[in-house]
C-alpha cells in the first residue's frame, strides 16, 4: 500500500509530462511534408521530414522557390517543387542536380545559421534522413 | 668475471651513422606480417621455430638498438651476437618474400658491425680478420710460404705436364687468379689442379704475391675497415699487374 | 561540434596528412641520397615498376602465392579500405558541399558491405596475430592500437549510417577517428601507403638491375 501513493505519483507526472509533448507533435504535424521525389526513382536513405510550416513562419518564399526567369520574376506560381527544374542529371540550363539541390537549400542554410551563430535545423546526414520516422512509410 | 663495459658511445655513433633513407624506412614500415618467415631456411630447420623468422631477428637485434638508442647492456649485446652471427647467415632471400622487399640481411650485417666494434664478432673471424689486416691472407700465411708452396706444386704437376709453370707476379699477364688461402695452407694440390686447367687452356695467367687470398672473414664479421682492406689488396694486385680478368677458386 | 569537425578540424587533418607525407618523402628521398648512395646506382626504373605491379597484383608473387588465405584477406581488406570512403556518397556530399568536387559515387548498399568487409578483415587480421606463432613474435600492442586506429572510422561510420542508438555521438567520433587516421598515417607504419613504393623500387632495382633476380 505504501507504494500506491508512488506509482500514483508517477503516472501523473509520466502524464503531465506526455501531454504537451503530445499535443505540441499534433501542432507541429500540420505543416509537415514528406519529401520523397519521385524523380529519385528508389530512395537511398530514409526521405526527410520537413516541416514547411515552420519554414515559412521565418522565411520569405522566395528564399527557397527560387525559380526566377531572366528579369527577377517568378517563373511560376506557388508551390513549384525542386525537382520541377532540378533533374538528377544535371544539363545546361540547370547545372545544379537534384540530390545537390535538395542538400545545398536545407543543409546549406542551416549551415550558414550555425556559421552565424544562430539557432538552426539539423545538418548530419542522419538527423534528416532519420531511420525511426519515415520507416513506416519509405 | 666481470662482464666487460659497454662502448655505448661508439654504438650511438654507429646508429647516428647508419641511419639512412633505407633502415628508417624498412624499421619504420615492417608489418610484422610474418611474409617472410617461410623464405628462411633457419625458421623451417627449426620446425618453424619463431624465433627464427627474419623481421624478429630484426626485432631483437637493429630495432632494439634504435628504440634503446643504443643504450644496451653486455648481456643484451651478446644475445644479439647469437642472433646476428648464429640465426642468419644474411643470405637475403627473405627481402624476396617482403612485401615491402625489407632486406633483412643487410640490417644483420650492419648489426655484426655495430657487435664487432664491441669485440663481440665470434673469434675464428676475428682471429682471420686480424691475419688478413697483418699478413695480406686470412691464415697468416708468409709470401714465403707461399711461393714455397708454388714451387713445390710446380715441381709436384712435372710429370704429368712436363713445362708447367706456376708465375707469380707475372706483370701484363692476361689473367689473374685468386684462391682461398685454406687452399694454400690445407689441400696445396687444388693449385696444382687449377694451374693444370689454366695451362691446358692456355691461359697467360699469374698469381700475385699479395692479394692472392680473395677471401672475406672481415665481411662476415662485420669488421668494414678489414673489409675494405682485404677487398682492396686484390683490387690493386690487379691494377698492379694489369690484367685483364679475375679468376677466382672455388 | 558538427562544423568544428567538418571545419577547421578536417583542414588541420588533411593538411598534416598531406604535407607530413611530402616532408616525409622529400626527406627520406634527400637522407637516401646522402647516405645510401648504393640505392641509386643500379636504380632502374623498369625492374622498379615491375616490383610494385607484381606486387599490387593479387597473387602476383610467389610470396603471396605460398600464403594464399591471407592474401585474399589482406586485398579484401586494403581494397574496400581504399575505395569505400573515397567513393562514398556521404563524404562525396560533404566534398562537393565545401569544396566543389566530387567523385563518381557508390550506391550506399555496396559501401555498406565494403565497410562490413573492412571490419571482418580486421577482426581476421588481429586474430592471425594471435593465433600464428610466427605473427605473435613479431606483434605487440602497437600493431593492435594501428589495426584499432585503422578498424575504427569504418566501425563507427559503419554505425552511423545505420544510426545506431545515438546518431550525433557516432558520427562525431567518426569524423574524429578519420582524422586521427589521417594524421596518424604520417607519423606511424601506416606511411607505408607511399613508402611501399619506395621501398619496393629499390628491392626491384637491387635484385633486378644488379643481379637479374626477380623479387616477386
Ligand atoms: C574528415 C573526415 C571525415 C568526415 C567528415 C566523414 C563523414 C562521414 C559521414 C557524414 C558519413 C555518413 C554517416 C551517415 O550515413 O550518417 C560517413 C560514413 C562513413 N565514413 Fe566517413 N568521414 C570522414 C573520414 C573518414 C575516413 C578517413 C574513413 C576511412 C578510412 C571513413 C570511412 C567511412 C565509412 C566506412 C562510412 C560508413 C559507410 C557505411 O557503412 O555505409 N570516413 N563519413
Ligand atoms: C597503395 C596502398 C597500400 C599498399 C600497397 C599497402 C600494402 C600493405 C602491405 C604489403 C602490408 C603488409 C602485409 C599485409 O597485411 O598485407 C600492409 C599492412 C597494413 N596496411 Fe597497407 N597498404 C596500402 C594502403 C593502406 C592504407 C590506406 C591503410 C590505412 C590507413 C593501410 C593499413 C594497413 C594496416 C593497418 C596494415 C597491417 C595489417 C596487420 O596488422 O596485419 N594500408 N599494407
Ligand atoms: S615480410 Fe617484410 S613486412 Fe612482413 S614481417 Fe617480414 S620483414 Fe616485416
Ligand atoms: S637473410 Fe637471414 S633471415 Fe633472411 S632468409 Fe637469409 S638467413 Fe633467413
Amino acid at each position: 500500500m505504501k507504494y500506491l501513493n508512488l506509482i500514483l505519483a508517477l503516472v501523473v507526472v509520466i502524464a503531465l509530462a506526455g501531454i504537451p509533448a503530445w499535443s505540441q507533435q499534433e501542432e507541429v504535424l500540420q505543416g509537415i511534408m514528406d519529401l520523397k521525389s519521385k524523380a529519385f526513382v528508389q530512395h537511398q536513405r530514409p526521405s526527410v521530414r520537413f516541416d514547411h510550416y515552420l519554414h515559412e513562419t521565418i522565411l520569405r518564399c522566395r528564399v527557397c522557390h527560387h525559380d526566377f526567369n531572366v528579369f527577377n520574376n517568378r517563373n511560376e506560381g506557388k508551390g513549384s517543387k525542386c525537382s520541377t527544374c532540378h533533374k538528377q542529371k544535371p544539363n545546361k540550363d540547370i547545372p545544379v542536380p537534384l540530390l545537390t539541390a535538395f542538400h545545398k537549400q536545407c543543409k546549406g542554410c542551416h549551415e550558414n545559421y550555425a556559421k552565424w551563430g544562430r539557432t538552426t535545423g539539423p545538418v548530419m546526414c542522419g538527423t534528416c534522413h532519420t531511420k525511426k520516422l519515415a520507416s513506416n512509410d519509405n | 668475471m666481470a662482464e666487460p663495459a659497454v662502448n655505448v658511445k661508439l654504438i650511438k655513433e654507429r646508429l647516428a651513422f647508419l641511419k639512412g633513407g633505407r633502415f628508417k624506412a624498412w624499421l619504420e614500415i615492417c608489418a610484422h606480417c610474418a611474409y617472410c618467415s617461410d623464405s628462411c631456411f633457419f625458421y623451417l630447420a627449426h620446425d618453424k621455430d619463431p624465433k627464427y623468422m627474419p623481421a624478429y631477428k630484426v626485432k631483437q637485434t637493429l630495432d632494439k638498438l634504435y628504440k634503446k638508442k643504443g643504450e644496451v647492456t653486455w648481456e643484451e649485446l651478446e644475445k644479439m651476437a647469437d642472433i646476428a652471427y648464429g640465426d642468419c647467415t644474411a643470405c637475403r632471400r627473405c627481402s624476396l618474400y617482403c612485401p615491402f622487399g625489407i632486406d633483412v640481411a643487410v640490417m644483420i650485417a650492419a648489426v655484426r658491425g655495430i657487435l664487432c666494434g664491441q669485440g663481440l664478432a665470434p673469434k675464428g673471424l676475428q682471429d682471420a680478420a686480424k691475419h688478413h689486416w697483418e699478413t695480406g691472407n686470412q691464415m697468416a700465411i708468409t709470401e714465403e710460404d707461399f711461393v714455397e708452396t708454388c714451387k713445390w706444386m710446380e715441381e709436384e704437376s712435372e710429370e704429368e705436364m712436363p713445362g708447367l709453370k706456376i708465375p707469380i707476379e707475372k706483370k701484363g699477364a692476361e689473367t689473374l687468379y685468386v684462391l682461398n688461402a685454406r687452399e694454400v695452407k690445407f689441400y696445396p694440390q687444388d693449385i696444382a689442379e687449377a694451374a693444370m686447367i689454366l695451362y691446358a687452356a692456355g691461359e697467360d695467367w699469374t698469381f700475385p704475391d699479395l692479394g692472392w687470398d680473395m677471401t672475406n672473414l672481415a665481411m662476415f664479421a662485420g669488421n668494414a675497415q678489414v673489409m675494405a682492406h682485404s677487398a682492396k689488396l686484390v683490387y690493386d694486385a690487379a691494377k698492379r699487374l694489369e690484367v685483364k680478368k679475375i679468376i677466382t677458386s672455388e | 561540434m558538427y562544423q568544428f569537425v567538418t571545419g577547421p578540424m578536417a583542414w588541420i587533418a588533411f593538411g598534416i596528412f598531406f604535407l607530413g607525407m611530402a616532408v616525409k618523402v622529400v626527406s627520406l628521398f634527400y637522407l637516401t641520397r646522402e647516405k645510401d648512395k648504393v640505392v641509386f646506382n643500379h636504380f632502374s626504373w623498369q625492374w622498379s615498376l615491375k616490383s610494385i605491379i607484381r606486387w599490387l597484383i593479387p597473387f602476383g608473387s610467389r610470396s603471396m602465392r605460398e600464403k594464399p588465405l591471407f592474401t585474399i584477406i589482406t586485398f579484401s581488406f586494403h581494397i574496400c579500405l581504399l575505395i569505400t570512403p573515397i567513393f562514398l556518397l556521404s563524404h562525396n556530399i560533404i566534398l562537393e558541399e565545401r569544396w566543389g568536387i566530387s567523385l563518381w559515387t557508390l550506391p550506399e548498399s555496396v559501401s555498406d558491405i565494403l565497410t562490413i568487409v573492412v571490419i571482418v578483415t580486421v577482426v581476421f587480421l588481429a586474430l592471425r596475430r594471435i593465433a600464428l606463432a610466427d605473427v605473435r613474435i613479431v606483434t605487440s600492442a602497437y600493431d593492435y592500437l594501428l589495426l584499432a586506429i585503422t578498424a575504427m572510422p569504418f566501425i563507427t561510420g559503419f554505425l552511423a549510417y545505420h544510426q545506431f542508438s545515438n546518431y550525433k555521438f557516432w558520427l562525431i567520433f567518426h569524423i574524429l577517428s578519420g582524422e586521427i587516421m589521417l594524421i596518424a598515417i604520417p607519423f606511424t607504419r601506416l606511411s607505408h601507403i607511399f613508402l611501399f613504393f619506395m621501398t619496393r623500387a629499390h628491392i626491384g632495382s637491387e635484385m633486378g638491375q644488379r643481379r637479374g633476380a626477380a623479387t616477386w
